[in-house]
């Protein structure tokens, strides 16, 4: 088995060992981790971190929405987005709202690869490129 | 005015006001035209893919973790971090007779600054080739105009013949005479009225050519009056490797729609060598494990699947063809190299011009015993046929009876003759560029050769008799052609009528 496929397969199990019963990311478990990491003077430990990395980023996606608001942030906004997003995924989502003028008014929500639209600036786009 | 706000008005009511839903990817790498996105998990092979300020991609590398896309189209604007969309749908370019007579980038938008083009259809640049069953025998011919093609390595509408050899040796010329011959005949056949009549519209693929080159040879088209009937689509030397990996596929998605609409058109790739180094390329730096010559493992299925695409329809499918003219660029005569010997054995027969055979003045340079047309006399018309049916005998005899006769000072008379007669052939096959000649006359110039109508004719003056007789044949001689231009055929009447005008003309020629 080539070295990489080994540290990937190993980024694998140490993100398994970094999550709580909800699947999310412990800050302290990823901490102890990379202590004990340091500690072992594994050979290739910047190939291990890299791709334990990429692994951390990409399992936090799963569950962390970043929603893009026209508007202030109100609390029952939040809670209307976070409970529609996990009635749709199916499991405890984390939010992070952001206030984005340039979306003039709506809501954009990216939570994993897809992102759900509907703001005045989206619908403006469409109409641009339907006059193309 | 008021149309004006009513077209806004239509498109602001056509608009749909639902919340979208998108696939999105980050990019991470970006070089040479290729971006490695994080993200997409939903993208699909050869799904066009959106960056930002609207420029497109190809998503050609699913991994893991990561989707490799080629970009189209100039990519300094874009930044690593950048938001990359998925569409849904596959790349397409626009297709129609809208787009005779332009110039266009790979992605089908015109570059020749004659506005925008107003095609009502497109297709998808990568599609399945026709299968077994709605395909047909190439009969039909699809004339050169060049001599030495039609009589030795006839082309049909419908067939794959490849022009190979190596660097300045006539391989553009012979497709450009191709397709102002093609504008000849369209122009004779649409004046005579003819409901019987198809014309042939042409697509030539400039691939990492010099800019100079294609302007060169768009002037040479539009010279010759020919432009009318071509597109040209454009992905320069100076453009990314993307666009020159997809301009072929771009140009055969246009030729296509004339085949699938009942009607004739001829793709000319040239050339298919520079499209495979622009593909090795993309493949590099996309990671890809590389084979021989570093070239891709499936670089024969991006010739095979283009190629492919090129095929004679029965009448059930609208008897429409497409026929390829695939050039490829040889290294010091080679033809045994690896992308020449994948397309050699795609496509359906060969010309190929020989270096040596150019340099001595034998143009164009056709190499007799290398060259050759998989669907043979079927593509000829049948006048043609009985004039022509033993030249390349004659021809490769008299190669082959010339390389010995070196050595020997006394020859027999039988070979003495084969040795004039070739030489004849020769003088008479040799051809100026840009000036294809009619099937018909070129039937009536081949039977005068085949009965002795030269042979009193010193072979250094055979050039000018061809000349003299070809400009009697369109004023004097009219009506022997004629009779063969409408019937295709040699019949007892035509024969008497053609002798009696090469006679005639003979005794006009000094």
């Amino acid at each position: 088995m080539p070295a990489s496929s080994k540290h990937k397969t190993l980024a694998k199990s140490l993100l398994g060992l970094s999550l709580d019963e909800h699947g999310h990311i412990v800050e302290s478990k990823v901490k102890e981790i990379l202590s004990s990491l340091k500690d072992s003077k594994i050979s290739g430990l910047r190939s291990l971190l890299r791709y334990f990395y990429t692994e951390v980023r990409l399992h936090e996606y799963t569950y962390h929405a970043i929603a893009e608001i026209g508007c202030k942030d109100d609390p029952s906004i939040t809670n209307s987005i976070i409970q529609k997003l996990e009635a749709s995924v199916g499991k405890n989502i984390r939010l992070t709202i952001t206030e984005n003028p340039k979306i003039i008014s709506g809501c954009r929500i990216r939570l994993k690869d897809d992102v759900y639209e509907d703001t005045v600036s989206n619908r403006l786009h469409k109409l641009e490129k339907s006059f193309h | 005015m008021s149309s004006i706000t009513d077209l806004i008005r239509k498109e602001i009511e056509n608009l749909s006001t639902d919340a979208t839903r998108t696939n999105v990817g980050t990019i991470t790498t970006l070089a040479d035209g290729v971006a490695k996105v994080e993200g997409l998990s939903k993208v699909m092979f050869n799904e066009m893919v959106e960056f930002p300020n609207n420029i497109l991609g190809i998503a050609l590398n699913l991994e893991e973790d990561s989707v490799g896309c080629v970009l189209l189209g100039d990519t300094s604007s874009l930044k690593e971090g950048d938001e990359v969309r998925t569409t849904g749908k596959l790349l397409s370019v626009p297709v129609g007779k809208e787009m005779l007579g332009r110039v266009v980038d790979a992605v089908g938008s015109p570059i020749d600054d004659k506005g925008a083009i107003n095609a009502e259809q497109s297709s998808p640049v990568e599609k399945i080739a026709p299968g077994i069953i709605p395909r047909k025998s190439v009969d039909q011919p699809l004339q050169t105009g060049i001599m030495a093609v039609d009589s030795m390595v006839p082309i049909g509408r419908g067939q794959r013949e490849l022009i190979i050899g190596d660097r300045s040796t006539g391989k553009t010329t012979i497709a450009i005479d191709t397709i102002i011959n093609q504008a000849k005949i369209n122009k004779q056949g649409e004046k005579s009225g003819d409901p019987d009549f198809r014309a042939v519209y042409c697509i030539y693929v400039a691939v990492g050519q010099k800019n100079s080159n294609i302007a060169r040879t768009i002037k040479i088209l539009e010279e010759a009056g020919a432009l009318e009937y071509v597109i040209i689509v454009s992905a320069p030397a100076a453009d990314n490797p993307a666009n020159q990996y997809l301009a072929p596929y771009s140009g055969c998605a246009m030729g296509e729609w004339f085949m699938e609409n009942g009607m004739d058109a001829l793709i000319v790739y040239d050339d298919l060598s520079k499209h495979a180094v622009a593909y090795r390329q993309i493949s590099l730096i996309l990671k890809r494990p590389s084979g021989r010559e570093a070239y891709p493992g499936d670089v024969f299925y991006l010739h095979s699947r283009l190629l492919e695409r090129s095929a004679r329809l029965n009448e059930h499918s609208g008897n429409g063809s497409l026929t390829a003219l695939p050039i490829i660029e040889t290294q010091m005569g080679d033809v045994s190299g690896y992308i020449p010997t994948n397309v050699i054995s795609i496509t359906d027969g060969q010309i190929f011009l020989e270096t040596d055979l150019f340099n001595k003045g034998i143009r164009p340079a056709v190499s007799v015993g290398l060259s050759v047309s998989r669907v043979g006399s079927a593509a000829q018309i049948k006048a043609y046929k009985k004039v022509a049916g033993k030249v390349k005998l004659e021809l490769a005899q008299f190669r082959e009876l010339a390389a010995f006769s070196q050595f020997e000072s006394d020859l027999d008379a039988s070979t003495k003759a084969r040795l004039d007669r070739g030489a004849r052939i020769v003088e008479m096959f040799k051809q100026g560029a840009y000036s294809p000649i009619p099937v018909e006359v070129q039937t009536a110039i081949m039977w005068g050769i085949q009965n002795d109508f030269f042979d009193s004719i010193s072979v250094q003056d055979i050039g000018r008799a061809v000349q003299s007789l070809k400009e009697y044949l369109s004023t004097q001689g009219k009506e022997a052609c004629e009779e063969i231009y409408s019937t295709g055929k040699l019949e007892d009447s035509t024969v008497q009528k053609l002798r009696v005008a090469l006679d005639d003309w003979k005794r006009t020629f000094a």
